[in-house]
């Protein structure tokens, strides 16, 4: 069964066709790659998964359910995990504070039951702390719980931000970009969290990346955009060895070059 | 929206407001048509300032009404207190209002420059308070009275309306103004400069010209609009009050500058006519007035409410 | 495997982690009072709450009355605080908020007979009503124009809804008699001061509950409330409401303070005045809006005690002390804003993290920017 379809999605921002006719899966625990030269549409796709932008043709699927009416926080009731490419936080505030913030529908009473202080909110408070705490734990951020976002480090935010969308309970984690800023070794370290997050997590992952190495190491299935519209797909070989994707992302000489050696 | 359905609101809103004109004056309301009409022709003037400034600070100025009372407490003094004769003590008035402009902008403006705008204006109307309270301190609270400084009530009639000649006064001037702007902006190089200087600080600057000079002139320029608006309003009104072209003109000049989509002059000028029009409407009409209280401050509202709900880009600008 | 579960599991990413390049300093272990510095603490809080209870008590002092609209302010300065501070969302119409709970209130009691707490309930209802109406506005206008609309509002419900005749008796106001229980001053100052008392524990917990954390997310970054499950549109009106449940029931305690309401006193300058007070008091800190809301209740007639005690400056006796608020007001709005931007919760921190139990250091910890949204616009 496929956690994730999207059906034939298009999607036009005045002049510009910045989608066309995109359809793409993810089964369960697969790991899913989105590959494409810079403006291939794929955060725009991404964006018509998480409901940012409503497709004007076609639709996605989720859980087998139709979501493309749904709103985006609603999509994240259902299950549905994102992150940005620039690191999607509440930068004013602390880990801790992101982490709670980020449990909102886990939190089991109302807001009016919150404000008003029933004795029921005190306890469910100290219930998500500790979640918190626990996942601070996993990601090795135990020591930075109670700094403030802002200042930290760049690698570290994208730390912050994968517990943080681990905290909403997902079933499914779209990534924007993970690798963005990383070195070859920490991208390959990363590669092999992910690898332990679905198995401890029970998670689907969709990953938008332009590390080649990381997607051969850990995708099952790659989808490549161009110019808005599904080039290729297949297992991360089959991609990798297409003349199409090649030239996509090289140019025609390089494809040349290529097959005169 | 495609470009022709946008045009062709404009023209529907046009249509509209000719229709509404029509009927006003079939049904006997010339008296508020022509009235309408020239006090929107004020709020245009304070509009084209709040355009002007938002044009090229992206701020939106709440101490504009302010600039234009400073100006009129400015000629009472000098002119009714002190007896300097009328047109020197105008040129005082506009000083007045221009310093103060400038005093706002290296002030408040330049140092929050970098803050977000909704910071600005808190801070402007914080500048409008200031002059508020200083003028009911200086000034005291209560109302003084203004005379016209032509007096003749019924030389004129537009319409089978008698108009005084201080209204059309008012209206010429008005009228003058606005096409001397609309040739500044689009002829002269000082006026595009200010134009340009929002889209391209960088290639301004390049060009030779002082961003922060012409950032000066732009706010000295807005607290004279704003001083003639309320210089020549007052004796129209007949009394001023502190807070004066604050309470009477600000909000219906920021629903005209929207109703222009904040960034067209001709737009806010047109949009000041509509408002004041509508305005003139609601409290003439007997349906509004026997039945809501206040119905002038409510009709603005409205009108306000339902061109950022429906067409936030005005009547005339631009869609986004 | 459950988040819970994981607890005991070791850390996922030391296995495979390579070290940052630029190390983070663990925190230092934490600070703890000794038992004496805990007692100097109890006094210091001890000293504080009596003089909130019995200043009032003293003689010579400010008539009665004047504490009792600081502490109303003060209500009122919180609920601009949930709008302005908390969600981001300008509102220069506040004072009509305020002034149709005071008529409100007042026309309950005064036309219909009904007692003081079905009236006071009555006002906040109404209260809530229309800021939701407001709030619902503002999820189709934003930022500055949104701040256009409510001044607009504003004057509108000056010139049109305080002029209904029935609500708000026209320019002669309406009566509004003080409670049975609470006919003195000094017992209404004490009503007065619990109902401070309801509406800071209902901000402190919705601070620290869901609601408040989504309202600090909305406010910064609505899309990543959104991915954080948080519905922006619900929490966006859910804020109206209660800054608009607040303000009406600052205007409804306002009317029965004064024990009559004029319509004239709900005008743009107030507006501007709550926004202010609440602005130099320090946007987000409860406590400096509190202080700042009542510093600005009291400006006027803390003037009065001055010259009475010799204070010559024959200029500023001229002022009437009603305008006091109006001149002070914006020179400490621009001060704070272009130079100071923590306002005065911010002076009143290093003293707050003490009482906590924390070091008494000057320094802060962090710099705070006035954002007055930080959002858009």
């Amino acid at each position: 069964m496929s956690v994730l379809e999207v059906r034939g999605c298009s999607i036009r921002f005045g002049g510009v066709q910045a989608a066309r006719n995109v359809s793409l899966q993810a089964g369960e625990w697969e790991i899913v790659g989105v590959i494409g030269p810079n403006g291939a549409g794929k955060t725009t796709t991404f964006n018509i998964i998480t409901g940012f932008y409503r497709p004007n043709e076609g639709s996605v699927w989720f859980k087998g359910r139709e979501v493309t009416g749904l709103g985006v926080h609603e999509r994240t009731a259902l299950g549905m995990g994102r992150t940005f490419q620039n690191v999607g936080l509440v930068k004013s505030a602390t880990v801790r504070e992101n982490f709670l913030t980020a449990q909102h529908l886990e939190a089991g009473y109302s807001a009016l039951a919150g404000m008003v202080g029933l004795p029921s909110t005190f306890v469910a408070e100290r219930r998500l702390g500790e979640r918190a705490e626990a996942l601070a734990g996993i990601l090795g951020l135990g020591d930075l719980l109670d700094s403030r976002v802002a200042g930290l480090p760049y690698g570290v935010l994208k730390r912050i931000e994968l517990g943080a969308v681990l905290a909403t309970d997902p079933d499914l984690l779209l990534l924007d970009e993970p690798t963005s800023g990383m070195g070859p070794e920490e991208a390959h370290a990363l590669g092999a969290t992910l690898l332990e997050l679905r198995r401890e997590f029970d998670l689907t992952v969709v990953m938008i990346e332009h590390h080649v190495p990381l997607v051969a190491q850990v995708c099952d299935y790659v989808y490549c955009l161009n110019f808005g519209e599904l080039l290729a797909e297949g297992t991360p070989d089959q991609v990798r060895s297409n003349p199409e994707v090649i030239r996509a992302y090289l140019g025609q000489e390089a494809e040349e070059v290529l097959e005169a050696s | 929206m495609p470009r022709f359905l946008a045009s062709r609101s404009a023209l529907v809103g046009t249509a509209i407001v000719v229709v509404v004109a029509a009927v006003m004056v079939a049904s006997g309301q010339r008296q508020a048509l022509v009235i309408g009409v020239i006090t929107g022709a004020g709020y245009g003037l304070v509009a084209l300032g709040l355009v002007l400034i938002y044009k090229s600070s992206g701020v939106f100025n709440f101490a504009q009404g302010e600039f234009g009372t400073v100006a009129v407490y400015t000629l009472y003094g000098v002119h009714d207190l002190a007896g300097v004769p009328l047109l020197p003590a105008m040129l005082v008035g506009l000083a007045a209002a221009a310093a103060m402009a400038l005093a706002t902008e290296r002030v408040i403006i330049r140092p929050l420059f970098s803050a977000p705008r909704v910071t600005l204006l808190v801070a402007t109307a914080g500048v409008s308070l200031l002059a508020i309270s200083l003028e009911l301190w200086l000034g005291e609270a209560r109302i003084r009275f203004i005379q016209p400084a032509l007096g003749r009530l019924d030389r004129v009639s537009v319409f089978g309306v008698q108009v005084s000649d201080q209204r059309l006064l008012v209206l010429a001037a008005l009228l003058m103004l606005a096409v001397l702007l609309g040739l500044f902006f689009s002829r002269t190089n000082l006026g595009l400069a200010i134009l340009g200087v929002s889209q391209e600080p960088v290639a301004t600057e390049l060009m030779g010209i002082s961003v922060r000079r012409l950032s000066s002139f732009t706010w000295a320029l807005t607290g004279v609009l704003a001083g003639l608006a309320g210089m020549l309003t007052a004796p129209v009104v007949g009394s001023f009050a502190p807070g004066f072209l604050t309470t009477t003109s600000l909000i219906p000049a920021f629903t005209a500058a929207v109703l222009g989509g904040m960034t067209s002059l001709p737009g806010a000028f047109v949009g000041g006519v509509v408002v004041g029009v509508a305005q003139s409407l609601a409290v003439s009409a007997p349906i509004f007035y026997e039945n809501i209280p206040g119905p002038g401050a409510v009709m603005v509202f409205v009108l306000l409410v339902v061109v950022l709900a429906l067409r936030p880009q005005g009547l005339l600008g631009k869609s986004s | 495997m459950s988040l819970e579960e994981s607890i005991d599991a070791p850390p996922v990413l030391e296995e495979h982690a390579v070290a940052d390049p630029i190390a983070v300093q663990p925190a230092a272990p934490p600070f703890r009072p000794r038992p004496v510095g805990w007692m100097a603490r109890g006094i210091v809080m001890a000293a504080v709450a009596a003089l909130v209870l019995l200043l009032p008590t003293t003689k010579g002092a400010v008539d009665v009355h004047i504490y009792t609209q600081a502490v109303i302010f003060a209500i009122i300065g919180l609920s601009l605080n949930v709008l302005l501070g908390y969600t981001g969302q300008i509102s220069l119409g506040h004072h009509a908020f305020v002034g149709i709970g005071a008529f409100t209130s007042a026309y309950m009691v005064t036309v219909h007979g009904q007692p003081f707490v079905a009236a006071v309930a009555m006002a906040m209802v109404v209260g809530g009503l229309q800021a939701l109406l407001l709030g619902a506005v503002s999820l189709r206008i934003t930022g500055l124009y949104f701040a256009l609309v409510t001044l607009a509002y504003g004057t509108m419900a000056e010139e049109s809804l305080f002029n209904i005749q029935k609500l708000t008796g026209g320019s002669a106001g309406q009566p509004a008699p003080k409670p049975t229980w609470f006919t003195t001053d000094l017992r209404y100052y004490y009503l007065c001061l619990a109902f401070l008392a309801a509406v800071i524990w209902v901000d402190w917990r919705l601070m620290k509950t869901k609601g408040g954390r989504a309202l600090s997310a909305v406010r910064e970054n609505p899309r990543v409330a959104a991915t954080f499950g948080t519905d922006v549109k619900i929490y966006t009106l859910m804020a109206f409401v209660v800054a608009g449940v607040f303000a009406g029931l600052g205007g409804a305690l306002l009317a029965h303070n004064d024990t009559f309401v004029v319509r004239d006193l709900f005008n743009f300058q107030l507006a501007l005045v709550f926004v202010i007070m609440t602005v130099v008091g320090g946007l987000r800190n409860r406590t400096g809006v509190v202080i700042g809301s009542a510093f600005f209740g009291l400006i006027g007639y803390f003037f009065d005690k001055l010259f009475e005690h010799g204070l010559d400056l024959r200029v500023l006796k001229v002022l009437p002390k009603e305008y006091a608020p109006i001149v002070i007001g914006p020179m400490l709005l621009l001060f704070t804003l272009t130079r100071h931007p923590g306002g005065m919760g911010q002076q009143v921190r290093p003293l707050q993290r003490w009482l906590r139990g924390g070091r008494f250091s000057f320094k802060d910890t962090h710099e705070d920017e006035v954002r007055v949204s930080d959002v858009r616009a």
